[in-house]
């Protein structure tokens, strides 16, 4: 490390960015940690009064703005926390102007924001863990293929921030009619949304098979080089308990103990990191630099494959990296600074192994399905109560209103992270006693899982995992790394996943 | 007989083209189904054969019960209109009026606190969009919540109809628990409470590839099996189901047995079980024949065990064994049960016998031997029953059954 106190410049203003300044507060290094923000995070704003560095309001998804800002605080590193500021490039820019960045160039953080890039580059690369897929210009086309398809998944092309896809299950034929009919409608609504919002991309819609299995997300640090991969941590979308309801960016995650969860073996573990090792790879050979910053994939165990890549992001998950708040040992800082600087060769992570987290997401009620009515609730939070369960609140949707005082943006509004040397059920509990630390004045109700960290949940993904695990490993045993088709008329078609 | 809840949390998605499967997943449960289908523009109720060509109307949640045991009731109050089904002897219409006035989880606590929703389930959808689906403190009546993707939630009385709908089941609600919400929120409620399910659901009502309160049909009816041969006193060389709906313990029977299990009979019916037909006893016994053709050649000069899921008046069983000896050469017929003796009607409405025509109610087992001409008898002895069960965290109802 550099001999005087390092100063962080940290972009962003969810609880993802509230994760990241308290990880590197507690590095051995004791940087200054200063942030640039869209809206008003208290927990940000406190990490950086107590490191003695500051904050900024600024668009993050603006470069000039970001890069006034990196000027006159001059950071030794910036760390990029969303994904939209790296697709607007702020990691080129600032890289340009000198600054040592955590975070991809564009180009790079392509892999997240173009979603057929994405399948297509582990096409190219034969990188394992890959979903047949098909991607459409046309939403009429898409409409007329959704329809004959069956059984897919519809995706906008471009992420658009955790929302837009839709799983037309066909578990059963008798329903496919009905699931074909209402995919087809969306497919080409999608497309003609993501036509009139973004004028930057290639396709429109992305239809790709559906599979099943339990979900993991396994983030890594990369310097374009070397790898170093984060515990396995599982996320919950669903905004509902028992994994009821619609999509969210994530409403609580588990952790621990030790590398992976109880559900996902060390191979599998290994393999999904030996996926981003070779997208990273793939990434540098068709664009040409190193990839600097967090890469993280949202797998999925399935019967076909096994560790098999849902999506990518270009940055660490949301809820996902709170949980390491409680595991990691290792400074965060010279994690960071390493990759940005490109050092990271021989880095060795060090975590706890004796400890399970818990993180759960609170949201007002209307999210996600309307957020009007989650926006502009006045925030009360009482820290005291979190932390004598010697738990975590980190903010995310909050903002300051005209007259000062916090409300709700409409998103989730912050999360409760808890740590226990006895159970996931342990920590579960404390965090939903932890929970009564936050509330909205105006009575407005909060909603949350109570059932993240139950027993029933765990036995659940314990079962889904056994089965996939039953299945892929035949496929492996028996050497069958490819799916035959028979369509009357058009004779054998081949999918090779070798 | 039986409870379904099918709620999409997109308006414009029709749920009732979903519901239509899990209520076909249900109807083995009975002849009516009653229902409530929740659209942009309010509820439309009605009641239906789903044996015959039937449908639901549109709209984004669906509510259905099979009748007659399940009834559905409406309320009004301050424009809010909400319809409720019940499963059991509970009050419906109070529930339905509970709802139309109160707060959600102020109803939700009354149905799973409240004694007289006691032994009862219950479903409930309010024009606001508000959903309730809970069982009584002692209900008698499962209720295992599923949900399809990121699009609905849903709710039945066993898991068949959730995956028929595309769905998962998730979780399987104990005595005095409701879940409850809209499409802004999912809260639950619990008060201690046991699960008494009635053992019938696992003897007879529930479907083999359902799980009832996280157990397996076919696997109990299966263990049953192998336990009515252990105690079963007889010397067979053939074992069949009767009905076809009897197979699972057949099965079981025939392992423990070691003989050869055969189909015995094929069925021009379908799958109906003739023990809930709103038909006359003259009418159950035509249809007999048509339900229970024996396959020719596999009784002749043989020892027959034969396994019934029920016997109520020992009629069919009795018109079976005297069809196989007369016309089909068969030596010796045992007959095994594979339910306890059911010696009265269900005070929960579980099932609808008529009392006067249970024949374990009158008759000795060596009475009723005689009466079907069968070589022995034997019931499912109810401790097996229930020692399977509560392993199983379920404490089930056999207040009917001896
Ligand atoms: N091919 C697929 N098969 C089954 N489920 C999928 C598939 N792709 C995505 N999903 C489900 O949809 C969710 C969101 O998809 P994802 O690609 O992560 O989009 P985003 O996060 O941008 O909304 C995933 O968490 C997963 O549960």
């Amino acid at each position: 490390m550099r001999p005087s106190l390092p100063r962080v410049l940290l972009v962003g203003s969810g609880a993802r960015e509230h994760a990241i300044a308290l990880l590197l507060a507690g590095s051995p290094e004791e940087p200054e940690i200063a942030a640039v923000m869209d809206h008003f995070n208290p927990g940000i704003a406190e990490v950086a009064e107590k490191t003695g560095g500051r904050v900024y309001l600024a668009k993050t998804t603006s470069a000039d703005s970001v890069l006034l800002v990196a000027e006159e605080y001059s950071p030794d590193l910036v760390v990029v926390g969303p994904e939209e500021p790296l697709f607007a490039g702020i990691a080129n820019k600032l890289r340009e102007k000198g600054f040592t960045v955590f975070g991809p160039d564009k180009e790079l953080a392509r892999i997240e924001k173009d979603k057929v890039f994405a399948r297509s580059l582990m096409w190219r690369h034969g990188i394992p863990g890959r979903l047949r897929y098909k991607a459409f210009r046309d939403p009429e086309e898409a409409s007329k293929y959704a329809r004959v398809a069956g059984d897919v998944v519809v995706k906008p092309a471009r992420q658009a921030g955790g929302s837009g896809v839709r799983i037309f299950a066909e578990p059963y034929e008798h329903l496919s009619k009905l699931a074909r009919s209402v995919a087809s409608e969306y497919v080409s609504a999608v497309a003609e949304k993501v036509k009139a919002k973004y004028s930057d991309m290639d396709y429109l819609v992305l239809v790709e098979e559906r599979v099943d299995g339990v979900e993991y997300t396994v983030m890594t640090v990369t310097d374009g080089d070397s790898v170093v991969a984060l515990p396995v941590v599982q996320d919950h979308p669903h905004v509902y308990p028992f994994d009821i309801g619609p999509e969210t960016g994530g409403m609580g995650a588990i952790a621990g103990p030790c590398w992976t969860l109880p559900f996902i073996t060390e191979e599998e573990y290994s393999e999904s990191i030996e996926i981003i090792r070779k997208t990273i790879d793939a990434l540098r050979s068709e664009i040409g630099k190193p990839y600097v910053g967090a890469l993280s994939g949202q797998m999925m165990l399935t019967g076909f494959w096994g560790p098999t890549l849902i999506e990518y992001y270009s940055r660490f998950g949301d809820p996902e990296i709170s949980a390491l708040l409680f595991l990691l040992e290792s400074s965060f800082l010279e994690l960071l600074d390493r990759a940005a600087s490109r050092r990271l060769a021989g880095y060795k992570l060090s975590i706890k192994c004796d400890q399970y987290v818990v993180v759960k997401a609170v949201a007002p009620s209307g999210y996600p399905l309307e957020r009007a009515r989650a926006r502009g609730h006045p925030v009360a939070v009482d820290k005291d109560i979190v932390e004598k369960l010697g738990c975590e609140l980190l903010y995310g949707g909050v903002d300051k209103n005209s007259t000062g005082d916090l409300v709700s943006t409409g998103s989730r509004l912050a999360e409760i992270v808890c740590p226990s040397d006895k159970g996931f059920e342990d920590a579960s509990k404390r965090a939903e006693k932890a929970i009564a630390g936050i509330w909205l004045r105006d009575g407005h109700p909060l909603i949350h899982r109570w059932d993240i960290g139950s027993r029933v949940l765990l036995e659940q993904r314990v079962a889904m995992a056994r089965r996939a695990r039953i299945s892929y490993t035949r496929r492996r045993e028996k050497g069958l790394m490819a799916i035959y088709d028979w369509v009357p008329g058009q004779g054998l078609v081949k999918y090779n996943y070798e | 007989m039986g409870l379904l809840l099918t709620y999409f949390y997109e308006i414009d998605q029709d749920a009732g083209k979903y519901a239509y499967y899990g209520v076909m997943g249900l109807r083995h449960r009975g002849y009516r189904v009653v229902y409530a289908v929740l659209g942009p523009n309010g509820f439309e109720i009605g009641e239906a054969n789903p044996w015959s060509e039937w449908g639901l109307p549109s709209g984004y949640a669906v509510i259905a019960g099979i009748s007659p045991t399940a009834r559905l009731a409406t309320s009004r109050h301050n424009g809010r209109r909400v319809v409720a089904i019940i499963d059991g002897p509970c009050p419906v219409e109070k529930l339905a009026e509970t709802m139309a006035k109160n707060d959600l989880r102020d109803v939700a606590e009354e149905l799973v606190s409240g004694d007289e929703y006691r032994w009862c389930a219950a479903i409930a959808l309010r024009s606001d969009g508000a959903f309730i689906a809970g069982r009584g403190k002692e209900s008698r009546r499962p209720l295992s919540i599923g949900g399809y993707g990121f699009e609905a939630l849903y709710a039945a009385t066993e898991t068949a109809p959730i995956i028929l709908m595309g769905g998962s089941p998730r979780y399987d609600l104990g005595g005095g628990e409701a879940v409850y919400g809209d499409r802004y929120s999912l809260d639950r409620v619990h008060v201690p409470g046991r699960r008494r399910t009635s053992l019938f659901e696992y003897v007879y009502l529930a479907r083999p590839d359902s799980l009832v309160d996280g157990v397996s049909v076919y696997a109990f009816r299966r263990e049953m099996g192998r336990q009515l041969a252990l105690i079963h006193d007889a010397d067979v060389d053939v074992v069949v189901g009767v009905p076809e709906t009897a197979i699972p313990y057949a099965i079981g029977y025939a392992e423990a047995k070691h003989v050869r299990l055969e189909q015995g009979f094929v069925s021009t019916l379908g799958r109906v079980r003739t023990a809930l037909a709103p038909v006359s006893l003259e009418e159950r016994l035509m249809m007999l024949s048509l339900k229970l053709n024996p396959v020719p050649g596999i009784f002749e000069d043989k020892s027959i065990a034969i396994v019934d899921d029920s016997v109520v008046t020992g009629l069919t069983l009795k018109t079976v064994i005297q069809r196989l000896r007369r016309l089909h050469g068969a030596r010796e017929v045992h007959v095994a049960v594979s339910s306890p003796r059911i010696i009265s009607r269900c005070r929960f409405g579980v099932q609808l016998v008529d009392e006067s025509s249970l024949i374990a109610r009158y008759l000795s087992d060596e009475d009723v031997s005689r009466v079907l001409d069968a070589d022995s008898l034997v019931w499912l002895p109810l401790r097996e029953a229930v020692r399977f069960l509560r392993e199983h965290g379920v404490e089930p109802c056999t207040e009917c059954m001896r």
